[in-house]
C-alpha cells in the first residue's frame, strides 16, 4: 500500500482529514531539497516584454519577503534537463507536459523527481493554451493570474503539500490570496527550520519605536497583517530597551514616535536621519537606538529626581515652578529695593 | 510496543502525497458530462516504467466491475497510463493519486488514449475510492454524503473534490449548508444513479 493510501484509510479510521505539520494546517509531503534554497532557470519563459519571466520573478520575491529561511532563485538563463531527472530546475509554457496531454482542467503542473525522501529536480510547465493574466485580488473567471499560479507551484517545488486553511496561496483551491500567508510561511518553516534575530530598540530619551514589517511590491498590506497579528506583542516598544526576536529575512519599517513636548532627534544603528525607516531584510542580530529630546530646554522628568510624570503633568507641574520662581524673584528684587532706599 | 505502533500511524498519517498541479474546479454535472467513460472498477494490477525519454509511467490496469457511461463491458479489462512512480531509487511524481493495487472506486475517465498527464477528468475530482463499508471517498479525503446540481463554468481550482459533491468527515455534519441534506455517506448504487441522471 502507498503512502497516501495508507493515509487515507488511516485518516478514515482515525476521523481525522490531516494532520497538521507543525504550526501549519498543511500536511507534510515527506520531500525537502537538502538545502533550504531552490533555483529556477526560467530562461525559456517566453512572453512579449519578459512579462512572465517578470511575475515569476516577483512570486520568488513574494515568497522571499516572507519570514522565512528558504530562498527561491531565479535566473534568466535557460536550463538543461528540461523533463528529465537532470540539469537544471526549469520554468516554461509548453503545448504538453513533457510530451503529455494538457487534458481540458490542467493549468500548471509542478514535476518533481526525488530519491528517498529528498527533492533532486523540479521543472514547473504551464499550460500554453490557456489564457493567462497577471493581476493581484480576486481571481478573475476569464484570465488565470499567472503569478499566483506560479507562486502556488513554487510552494509545491519545495515540497510544500496542500494546506485545508483556507484563504493562503497552498490551499487546496486557487482563491483570492496571491501572497504567502501565515499558515503557507509556518508550513515553510516546519519543513526547512526558522531562524530568528534578535533587534534590540533603545529609546533614549522620550519617545517609542513603533514598527511594522514591510514586504516589497503590492502585497505589503495583506502580508502586514499577518506578520503584525504575529508580532502583536512587540509593535510598540516602549520601554529603555527591547529584545525583539525576528524572523529571519523580515522587513521591518520603524518609526521613531516621540512624546508630547519632545522631538525626534536621530536614529544609530542606520544611517537614515528620518523617523522612519526601512530596514533591510534581518539576517542577523541588529540594534537600533532612537534619540529623542524635549523642546525648549524643558527638563526631561526621565533625567530628573522627581517622579515621573507625564508630558502633560510635566508640563503644567513645569509651568507652575516657573510663575512661583518669578514671584520669588520678584519680592526679592522689591525687598532689596526697599532696603537701599530705606538704608540711604 | 503501543506507543511504537501510535508512533507509527502518525508519521503514516503525515504522509500526504503530493498534488503538485493547478487544476481547473469541475462541478458536478461536468464530471457526469465530459467523461468519456465513468465506470466501477478494482485495480488488478499496477507496474511503473521507465520510458525512453526517461520519464515514469505507471499503467493500471482495471477489472471493470459496472459500466456507468460510455461504452466498454462490465467484466473487461481497462488499462489507464498515469504520469509518474518509482523505478529503482528514482521517483517521479506529478501530484496525480495513481490507484493502487486492490483499491476499488468510481472512475471518471477523461480520455483513454490521449497520452493524458492523468486520464481521469479533473484529476481527484473524477476519483471516488469505494470504502471496505460501502462508502464513498471523494479527493479531499472525505465522504460523499450528497450531490448538489450547480451550474456550470465556475471558476477557480480544484479542491480535490468536484463543485457539489457534498462531503464530510465521518461523524461530522455535511460542508456544504445549503444542500445540508444527507449526513449518511451516499451508497454506490445512489452515487451511480445520480450520475446516470445527470449525463445530457
Amino acid at each position: 500500500m502507498k503512502p497516501g493510501r495508507l493515509f487515507r484509510n488511516l485518516s478514515l479510521s482515525l476521523g481525522l482529514c490531516y494532520l497538521p505539520l507543525g504550526n501549519s494546517l498543511a500536511a507534510d509531503s515527506g520531500l525537502s531539497w537538502s538545502e533550504p534554497s531552490v533555483s529556477f532557470h526560467i530562461g525559456n519563459l517566453n512572453g512579449a516584454d519578459n512579462l512572465w519571466k517578470t511575475a515569476f520573478e516577483e512570486a520568488a520575491l513574494r515568497w522571499n519577503d516572507a519570514a522565512t529561511q528558504f530562498r527561491f532563485n531565479t535566473t534568466r538563463e535557460p536550463g538543461s534537463g528540461y523533463c528529465t531527472n537532470l540539469g537544471n530546475n526549469n520554468v516554461r509554457f509548453s503545448t504538453t507536459n513533457c510530451g503529455d496531454a494538457w487534458g481540458s482542467t490542467a493549468l500548471g503542473i509542478t514535476t518533481f523527481w526525488s530519491n528517498g525522501s529528498q527533492l533532486t529536480k523540479a521543472d514547473i510547465s504551464f499550460n500554453n493554451s490557456r489564457d493567462w493574466n497577471v493581476y493581484d485580488g480576486n481571481l478573475k473567471s476569464f484570465a488565470v493570474d499567472f503569478r499566483r499560479v506560479a507562486a502556488h507551484e513554487m510552494g509545491h517545488a519545495v515540497g510544500l503539500a496542500h494546506s485545508v486553511a483556507t484563504n493562503v496561496l497552498m490551499s487546496t483551491a486557487a482563491n483570492n490570496t496571491f501572497l504567502p500567508a501565515l499558515d503557507d510561511v509556518n508550513s515553510l518553516n516546519d519543513k526547512y527550520g526558522s531562524k530568528t534575530h534578535i533587534l534590540t530598540i533603545e529609546n533614549f530619551g522620550d519617545g517609542k519605536v513603533i514598527f511594522t514589517p514591510k514586504v516589497a511590491g503590492t502585497g505589503v498590506k495583506a502580508l502586514n497583517t499577518f506578520h503584525t497579528s504575529n508580532y502583536t506583542s512587540f509593535l510598540d516598544c516602549k520601554e529603555a530597551t527591547c529584545q525583539i526576536p525576528v524572523q529571519d529575512g523580515l522587513r521591518l519599517i520603524m518609526t521613531a514616535v516621540p512624546d508630547s513636548g519632545a522631538v525626534f532627534v536621530s536614529w544609530e544603528g542606520t544611517t537614515t536621519r528620518e523617523d522612519t525607516v526601512a530596514l533591510s531584510p534581518m539576517t542577523s542580530d541588529r540594534k537600533l537606538v532612537a534619540n529623542f529630546t524635549y523642546l525648549d530646554g524643558a527638563e526631561d522628568p526621565a533625567t530628573s529626581d522627581v517622579d515621573p510624570v507625564t508630558a502633560q503633568e510635566f508640563s503644567t507641574a513645569g509651568g507652575g515652578a516657573l510663575q512661583l520662581y518669578l514671584l520669588i524673584w520678584l519680592l526679592f528684587i522689591s525687598a532689596i529695593r526697599g532696603s537701599r532706599s530705606y538704608f540711604s | 510496543m503501543k506507543i511504537l505502533l501510535l508512533l507509527l500511524i502518525i508519521f503514516s498519517a503525515t504522509v500526504q502525497p503530493l498534488f503538485a498541479t493547478s487544476i481547473l474546479r469541475i462541478d458536478t454535472v461536468q464530471l457526469a458530462n465530459d467523461a468519456e467513460l465513468v465506470f466501477e472498477g478494482e485495480v488488478l494490477a499496477t507496474r511503473s516504467e521507465q520510458a525512453g525519454s526517461g520519464y515514469i509511467y505507471t499503467y493500471v490496469d482495471f477489472l471493470v466491475t459496472d459500466m456507468v457511461l460510455g461504452d466498454a463491458e462490465a467484466g473487461g479489462i481497462i488499462t489507464l497510463r498515469f504520469t509518474g512512480g518509482v523505478v529503482g531509487d528514482l521517483t517521479l511524481d506529478v501530484g496525480s493519486d495513481i490507484p493502487s493495487l486492490g483499491e476499488r472506486g468510481i472512475y471518471f475517465v477523461e480520455a483513454q488514449d490521449a497520452g493524458l498527464t492523468n486520464p481521469l477528468l479533473g484529476w481527484s475530482q473524477g476519483q471516488f475510492e469505494i470504502q471496505d463499508d460501502g462508502s464513498l471517498m471523494a479527493g479531499n479525503n472525505q465522504r460523499v454524503t450528497g450531490f448538489d446540481i450547480v451550474p456550470t463554468n465556475t471558476p477557480g481550482l480544484s479542491r480535490g473534490v468536484a463543485k457539489g459533491v457534498i462531503t464530510t468527515l465521518p461523524g461530522h455534519s455535511s460542508n456544504n449548508s445549503t444542500a445540508n441534506k444527507t449526513i449518511s455517506p451516499l451508497t454506490v448504487d445512489h452515487f451511480k444513479r445520480i450520475i446516470k441522471s445527470l449525463k445530457q
